[in-house]
């Protein structure tokens, strides 16, 4: 019993020990407040995958951090759990001194859809989904965009036959999430972009069903393959990871998204529609901080300069010519002489008015 | 007796206070103040009324998963499968819930909490008369079918009970059978309150009537209570059932009252947590309320030290850990309480 009561004791003094220890010089990383308040602040909730996943929340936090050399701060929290999001939304919205809350991701839409209620004066920015509020940004992509740069590509090079293991089927594919609106905007750009430039093309689609679901990815990639498609766009997720083992196997060609993935598989990938969302981002959360930022959609695309079909990292040999090409009909929605279709049923009422 | 009482008690509390030490060191080691991170700690867990509400809302499914813990131990036989039978009971709540919504409101969520509870309780039975009829090991079964139950989840969310959008859950559940505030903006739910009733319910059981005693004795050991005319396989299927019935509670109030529908996470690790509550609890309801509160105030306050203090939240992930290794180590009292011990 005794030894017991000691090691307590010893056990209370190295606590107080090395709570009493502390150095006095603040080393920043444990900086209360401060003058923060001065310069403005941030706050950033992450989707459940959470900093590190080389993809959305990354992404977005990154253009976040690029305050931080402002002399903003930038708080961040990181849940695990989906059921923590109203929560910590509260949590900062309650503080009242965040220029706005960044959320990531579709899976903070309910969420917010209350808490954005609860304080009507607190912004709010959430990405890659709308959500109403008079107090919410909603920042995305134009999706189809992105979708017409890579169907331009895809288009001219199964037209030209410029791709070494062409089956000659002048065919491509495009493997999606889900059969839902967002995706299908990729898909509508997709196939608006490789008709325009390539009017006799076939453009195969089929639909995971998951975005986490790479084995399915596969097989349906697979079968368009089979089907005659040189290229396919893996437009789904972490399930677009499987049609990269497809195009390996089948010695096809695929597109990919969001970040550069083409090194994931050089030989295969020709390109990824690359969106910034840090640079996106960056942009929103300036103008939360100078308090330009208005509620509603704020959505960014090629006239912003922030969408790429990146070819850095492919060993895929594209001539100069298709990709000056692909430049010059994005140029030509950048500028807005072409009005891309946003649903898959007005790619035909498209190609009417624009086919030469 | 009153020593060996403060014994006992002693084996939590010191395994705490070692885990905050060693803690100390790692918050230290990483380059943060312990004292700053502790208090944010604290503040975030029970700062305001908001903090200790949402620290009081995390512990419920807790403590329904401590309890469930609890009385299979007790019984002799480890229900490592709560995490499964929670989600059993969270697609049950839901199925009842969107299917059979012709019934008037306050029956509605009668039937909803029932079927729950029965899905968990059927789940657990797989396991438990698995292993009274051939034998085969409750922990290595339950363990399968916990990935089952969440495969299962996944499977309903993302196909046939899949509402429309880009998320994979399904459509919300009926407004008759959510469970809501207790008063309105108090962000705690009736939740709560049916926690602590049946903490009372547990506590009585095992105290005062004949299934407490049985169900004690044939953990404690089986071959005695035979020999008493107590049948510890009948016990053992009966406590395995009230614990696969307390989890799948869980899973129907974290879809009643948390999600509003059923959604793929249903839980993280509720069931596992309340293994290691139950240990920490020392198999008594009122230690499984307390390890619960606990449990649940290093979650919302680790949250808070992350989101204030830029204190990354694994830190109180590992500082669970360690109570839990320290806890579940007795050779580390029994050298401490040696003395004590022989008394």
């Amino acid at each position: 019993m005794k030894r017991a009561f000691s090691v307590l004791v010893c056990a209370a003094m190295i606590f107080s020990l090395t709570a009493c220890g502390e150095d006095p010089v603040s080393d920043g990383k444990d900086a209360p407040e401060g003058d923060a308040a001065a310069s403005g602040k941030l706050a950033v909730i992450t989707g459940t995958g959470g900093l590190g996943d080389q993809n959305l929340n990354d992404y977005v936090y990154s253009g976040v951090k690029m305050h931080e050399a402002e002399g903003v701060t930038v708080d961040v929290v990181q849940p695990s759990d989906l059921a923590d999001f109203p929560n910590l939304q509260t949590l900062y919205a309650e503080e009242g001194t965040y220029s706005t809350i960044v959320c990531i991701g579709f899976d903070q839409k309910e969420a917010l859809t209350t808490v954005s209620k609860e304080f009507p004066d607190q912004s709010f920015i959430i990405c890659d989904t709308e959500c109403e509020g008079s107090n919410v940004t909603s920042v995305v992509f134009r999706a189809e965009e992105t979708g017409f740069q890579l169907g331009v590509l895809a288009g001219l090079l199964v037209k030209e036959g410029a791709l070494e293991n062409s089956r000659g089927n002048n065919t491509i594919g495009f493997v999606g999430g889900s059969d839902i609106a967002t995706i299908n905007q990729f898909a509508a750009g997709y196939e608006a972009g490789a008709r325009l430039v390539n009017p006799d093309v076939t453009v195969l689609r089929s639909y995971v069903g998951s975005f986490s679901d790479p084995t399915t990815a596969t097989e349906l990639a697979t079968s368009l393959y089979e089907q005659g498609a040189d290229i396919v766009f893996a437009c789904a997720g972490g399930s677009g990871l499987g049609v990269f083992t497809a195009a390996e196997k089948q010695n096809g060609y695929a597109l990919g998204i969001e970040t550069n993935q083409n090194a994931l598989s050089p030989d295969c990938i020709i390109a990824s529609g690359t969106r910034a969302w840090d640079e996106a981002i960056y942009d929103a959360t300036q103008k939360a901080l100078d308090g330009t930022l208005e509620s509603g959609l704020l959505s960014y695309g090629i006239s912003d300069g922030m969408l790429q079909a990146e070819r850095a990292d492919s060993n895929v040999p594209v001539s100069d010519e298709i990709m000056e090409e692909v430049a010059a009909y994005s140029q030509r929605v950048a500028d807005g002489s072409l009005k891309l279709p946003t649903t898959l049923e007005e790619v035909d009422s498209f190609l009417a008015e624009y086919a030469e | 007796m009153k020593i060996k009482r403060f014994e006992k008690l002693a084996a939590p509390v010191l395994s705490i206070i070692i885990a905050l030490l060693i803690g100390t060191a790692i918050i230290k080691i990483c380059g943060y103040h312990p004292l700053s991170a502790y208090s944010a700690l604290l503040k975030g867990a029970f700062g305001s009324f908001r903090y200790t509400m949402a620290t009081l809302e995390k512990s419920v499914p807790l403590i329904l998963c401590g309890i469930a813990a609890m009385v299979a131990m007790k019984s002799g036989i480890f229900n490592i499968g709560a995490e499964g039978q929670l989600f059993m009971g969270a697609i049950g709540y839901t199925v009842a819930a969107l299917y059979l919504d012709f019934l008037p409101g306050p029956l509605h969520l009668m039937v909803c909490i029932l079927v729950s509870i029965l899905f968990g309780s059927a789940w657990a039975f797989v396991p438990a008369i698995m292993k009274i009829r051939i034998g085969a090991n409750e922990v290595v079964t339950s363990i399968m079918l916990n990935y089952i139950a969440q495969l299962f989840t996944s499977y309903l969310v993302s196909g046939p009970m899949r509402a429309d959008g880009a998320v994979s859950q399904s459509d919300p559940i009926p407004a008759a059978t959510t469970i809501g505030e207790i008063v309105a903006g108090s962000k705690i739910t009736w939740g709560f309150p049916l926690a602590i009733v049946l903490c009372i319910v547990f506590a009585v059981l095992f105290k005062r009537t004949q299934l407490g005693y049985e169900i004690t004795a044939a953990g404690m050991n089986a071959r005695a209570a035979e020999a008493g005319g107590i049948q510890p396989d009948r016990v053992r299927i009966i406590a395995m059932m009230i614990s696969g019935a307390l989890a799948g509670l869980a899973g129907g109030l974290l879809v009643a009252s948390t999600f509003g529908r059923l959604v793929e996470t249903v839980s993280t690790s509720f069931g596992f947590d309340g293994i290691s509550i139950a240990v920490l609890g020392l198999y008594t309801s009122v230690g499984v309320f307390l390890s619960s509160l606990l449990f649940g105030a290093l979650h919302t306050g680790s949250l808070y030290m992350e989101m204030f203090m830029k204190i990354p939240s694994e830190l109180i992930d590992v500082l669970q850990g360690v109570i839990i290794v320290v806890i579940a180590s007795p050779a580390i009292f029994q050298i401490l309480f040696k003395r004590g011990g022989k008394r």
